[in-house]
């Protein structure tokens, strides 16, 4: 049976091999795809699991002391970690050989070019040491993350002074570096890369399957051919589900090979302040064989589905009996979708955990629900462009979007999901604050309000008039607890890091802070956002484009008996290529608008709190004019098909 | 120099000089004249690969002989740009094929209102006629069938109805009823027939049926890309001047 399937695949002639090429093609893209995003969740616990001996077990009797802070450096934060130990035992943090003798300062190579034309009174004179080398990778992120490692000794300051700040540790007796929590901003990042998923596989998943069908809608009348002389409906099942299974799996096979060979080039993009270690997107290699494995068993299924009415009636096809009307029921299943995830997004509570799942789950229904909408939206368009058209074009296409509505939704599916997504994601704000030093520039640290005029007529001394130094109840975000006080240094702007220097040698416990450094966090999370808004659109773009190709030179090849008789009966190409042009944009238009709309809805009461800005626009903005040029432009790529097929006037129609 | 002798009430309306076509190598045509006048209709038979349909394509301007003339009335259609032939074809010419040229999406009124369309005509002026045309070939009410809805001869005179309804010049027919059984397809044939005579038109048809040659005015038959036979006195004067 395979070796028959083969043969008809090859004996099919150029348009057989053409659209089983295709299918592969198709299926390869959505292989590439459905691999990223798969890898982006691996990749997050990969940073996780390597930055968990940042803040390990506590354990009364270890001999390791650590605690961490956060540094910063004008625009920069620097992660430090503060190590001590009770006795030596060998133990060594992960990136270093040994355990960092006190005075030791070890850096990630992205902080020593950072430093490297730092004066020590600016930076490096707050870890009271000296720089003893660079940490290796399997510390770090990302190659780019900003960290020291402090070697110091037991009983000084830095190791005795509880902290505070937000996501640090203070100083902790731990047994070793083997297992630790995680930062939870992992937890965080991990909750978007699921939402980034789920935006891009949904798409992803229903071209794979639209490419999947593109075989099998080619051999309709042939498979029905040989169903009529008598091949059994099994046989027919078999036939078409190995040419198609063969195409998705060497579409598999190549798209898989082709993500591995991107992944150094995909490592580049920087989320959560630097590129990846390629390894960190392999991490889900295992996961990459389920995916390669996978999207051929999928493609296979879609095929099926696509089979039934070739199986069920071989003469309906042959034929070609009039299309059944859609039901309405497909609006209200989206409809009914949508008011549920607006109605869960009022209702916060309950488990967190639950809710997100539930939250990403009516998300993703009410994605799969606009595949189903579409079709019927596209059939009533056509409809009614059909009984009003008054010029050729417009009834062929008005015509065609009411018989074969699935198609035409396959043409612009792609795009509306983009604009839903890009309308889903467009408010989320996108503004980074600037965090240089101004003219005159405040920090502030936490003293204990015992200490706190011994500690200020210290600072002062060692500050010696570089800054004045003020105790106050609180400045910005750091306001003095029970028995607290805030010690507060007033400096020009360009001796702040001096100052900075200075008051961390002096002060135990967090460094001094500028008000604007805690935006240095949300700055991060937001540029990494605006790459991961970007990186989601671009695939979702790149779906949307290729699937528009695709069942544009599917529809040419599907219906080029219909366009050589018209060419034979002096039908302009022209009006052809306009009647083409309206079957697309017309949908794309009203479609495309309202998932872009459904998808601002949407989203609006849960982000719009977090406030507005234009980049939201721009980049809806964006979408709209891509999107509808990816589709114009995959139309005319299928122009000179068009015209290759309209001009083949060989005597034995197929 | 053509013919200017022509079979009494038949001035020819298309004729070809030594047309010359191959396919790579292949000979489609060899060297054929040709003429058809207004009122006539031709059959142009001969075994598979004789070049018969190659001779109706380029007649009918739809491809380029590789050498030789084709003129309707006075004027060279072979030489016409792509445009200008298609034209050509939307408006002076019309085909019946064996199936599948009606628009499977179009309900039959629209399948045979659309050359008037593109003729520019708007739709409600052109949905008219094309009713007409359909009652005139006993498919009143059945206007709004799709093509997957209507029998093989239904069909078939749709595409009658189609062909007839912009009063073409000339009909071109290849195997017109070669889908449907001996009595729809006689049904066809007379149907073509009378409404070619109405419309002083000339028919062409392409046809390995006897029967159906038997009922045209003349028949040519074709073998390896020759005249072989031409039972018409028309032809004759045609090979007359083509040696001349």
């Amino acid at each position: 049976m395979t070796a028959l399937a083969w043969r008809l695949t090859r004996l099919g002639g150029r348009s057989a091999l053409f659209s089983t090429g295709l299918t592969a093609l198709a299926v390869a893209v959505a292989t590439l795809l459905l691999q990223f995003a798969v890898a982006g969740n691996f990749a997050f616990a990969e940073r996780a699991d390597r930055t968990d001996w940042r803040n390990p077990v506590p354990a009364e009797d270890g001999s390791v002391i650590i605690a961490t802070a956060v540094d910063y450096y004008g625009p920069n934060s620097i992660t430090r970690i503060d190590l001590a130990q009770t006795a030596s035992d060998g133990l060594a943090p992960p990136g270093l050989a040994d355990f960092p003798e006190p005075g030791e300062v070890w850096v990630s190579p992205a902080l020593a070019d950072l430093l490297e034309d730092v004066p020590a009174e600016d930076f490096l004179d707050r870890y009271e040491g000296a720089v003893a080398g660079e940490l290796g990778d399997d510390a770090l992120a990302h190659a780019d993350e900003l960290v020291a490692v402090v070697g110091r000794d037991l009983g000084s300051a830095a190791m005795t002074g509880e902290r505070e700040g937000a996501d640090v540790v203070s100083p902790t007796a731990v047994a070793g570096f083997d297992s630790g929590t995680p930062d939870i901003a992992y937890g965080f990042y991990q909750i978007l890369m699921v939402v980034a998923t789920i935006l891009m596989a949904v798409p992803v998943a229903i071209f794979g399957a639209a490419a999947a069908r593109l075989t099998v809608a080619r051999r309709d009348e042939r498979l029905a051919t040989l169903r009529l002389i008598g091949a059994t409906p099994g046989q027919i099942v078999s036939l078409t589900l190995i040419e198609t299974t063969l195409a998705a799996i060497s579409g598999a096979l190549v798209g898989t090979v082709a993500w591995m060979a991107v992944t150094p080039l995909i490592s580049r993009i920087p989320i959560d302040g630097g590129p990846w270690f390629v390894a960190d997107l392999w991490a889900g290699a295992p996961w990459m064989i389920a995916v390669a494995l996978a999207v051929p068993i999928l493609a296979a299924i879609s095929a099926l589905i696509g089979l039934r009415s070739v199986v069920i009636s071989p003469l309906g096809v042959a034929r070609k009996v009039k299309a059944k009307g859609l039901r309405a029921i497909r609006v209200v299943v989206f409809a009914v979708c949508v008011i549920a995830f607006l109605i869960g997004s009022q209702m916060v509570g309950g488990s967190e955990v639950l809710f997100a799942t539930i939250m990403l789950g009516l998300l993703a229904a009410c994605i799969a629900a606009m595949n189903l909408m579409g079709p019927w939206v596209v059939q009533m368009i056509g409809r009614i462009f059909a009984r009003t058209a008054r010029h050729p074009a417009r009834m062929l296409a008005g015509r065609r979007l009411a018989e074969d509505p699935k198609a035409a939704w396959r043409a612009v599916a792609g795009v509306s999901l983009a604009g839903f997504i890009a309308g889903s994601i467009a408010l989320v704000p996108m503004v980074q604050t600037d965090t240089t030093p101004k003219e005159t520039e405040t920090v502030a640290a936490l003293v204990d309000a015992e200490d706190a005029e011994d500690l200020a007529a210290l600072a002062s001394a060692e500050l010696d008039g570089l800054a004045d130094v003020d105790l106050t109840d609180g400045v910005g975000d750091v306001a003095a607890g029970d028995g607290q006080q805030v010690l507060v240094a007033t400096t020009p702007g360009e001796e702040v890091e001096h100052v900075r220097t200075i008051l961390t040698t002096v002060l135990p416990g967090d460094p001094p802070v500028r008000e604007i450094d805690a935006t240095m966090l949300s700055n991060r999370l937001v540029g990494s956002i605006r790459v991961g808004v970007t990186v989601v659109l671009a695939v979702v773009f790149a779906t949307a484009a290729v699937s528009a190709a695709i069942s544009a030179i599917g529809s040419v090849l599907d219906r080029r008996q219909a366009y050589r008789l018209l060419h034979l009966a002096g039908t302009p190409q022209r009006v052809l290529d306009q009647a083409r042009r309206q079957e697309t944009l017309l949908p794309l238009a009203v479609l495309g608008g309202t998932a872009t709309l459904t998808g601002l809805v949407m989203t609006a009461p849960i982000i719009g709190g977090m406030g507005f800005d234009a980049s939201g626009v721009l980049i809806l903005g964006a979408t709209v004019a891509i999107g509808t040029a990816a589709v114009v432009a995959a139309g005319s790529l299928s122009r000179p098909l068009l015209a290759s097929v309209m001009r083949d006037v060989s005597p034995q129609p197929d | 120099m053509m013919p200017s002798t022509t079979a009494p009430g038949a001035p020819p309306m298309l004729t070809a000089r030594a047309l010359h076509k191959h396919y790579g190598a292949a000979v489609a045509l060899g060297g054929v004249d040709f003429a058809v006048g207004s009122g006539e209709s031709i059959a142009v038979t001969g075994p598979s690969g004789s070049g018969k349909s190659t001779l109706l394509h380029c007649l009918a301007g739809i491809i380029r002989p590789d050498a030789g003339e084709v003129r309707l009335y006075d004027e060279r259609i072979d030489v016409l740009s792509e445009r200008e032939r298609s034209h050509l074809r939307r408006t002076r010419f019309s085909f019946l094929f064996q199936f599948g040229q009606l628009l499977p999406e179009l309900p039959a009124d629209e399948n045979v209102a659309l050359p008037l369309m593109l003729g520019g005509m708007p739709r409600r002026n052109a949905l008219g006629p094309a009713r007409e045309r359909l009652a005139q070939l006993g498919l009143a009410g059945k206007e709004d069938r799709r093509p997957g809805e209507l029998s093989g001869g239904e069909a078939q005179r749709v595409a009658l109805a189609r062909a007839l309804v912009v009063r073409p010049a000339v009909v071109f027919a290849d195997e017109p009823t070669g889908a449907l059984d001996r009595a729809t397809g006689d049904q066809v044939m007379s149907v073509l027939l009378q409404t070619v005579a109405e419309l002083g038109a000339a028919l062409v048809v392409v046809t390995h049926d006897p029967v159906i040659a038997a009922r045209c005015t003349r028949t040519i038959e074709l073998v390896d890309g020759r005249i072989r036979r031409d039972d018409g006195s028309l032809a004759g004067s045609v090979r007359a001047g083509a040696t001349r």
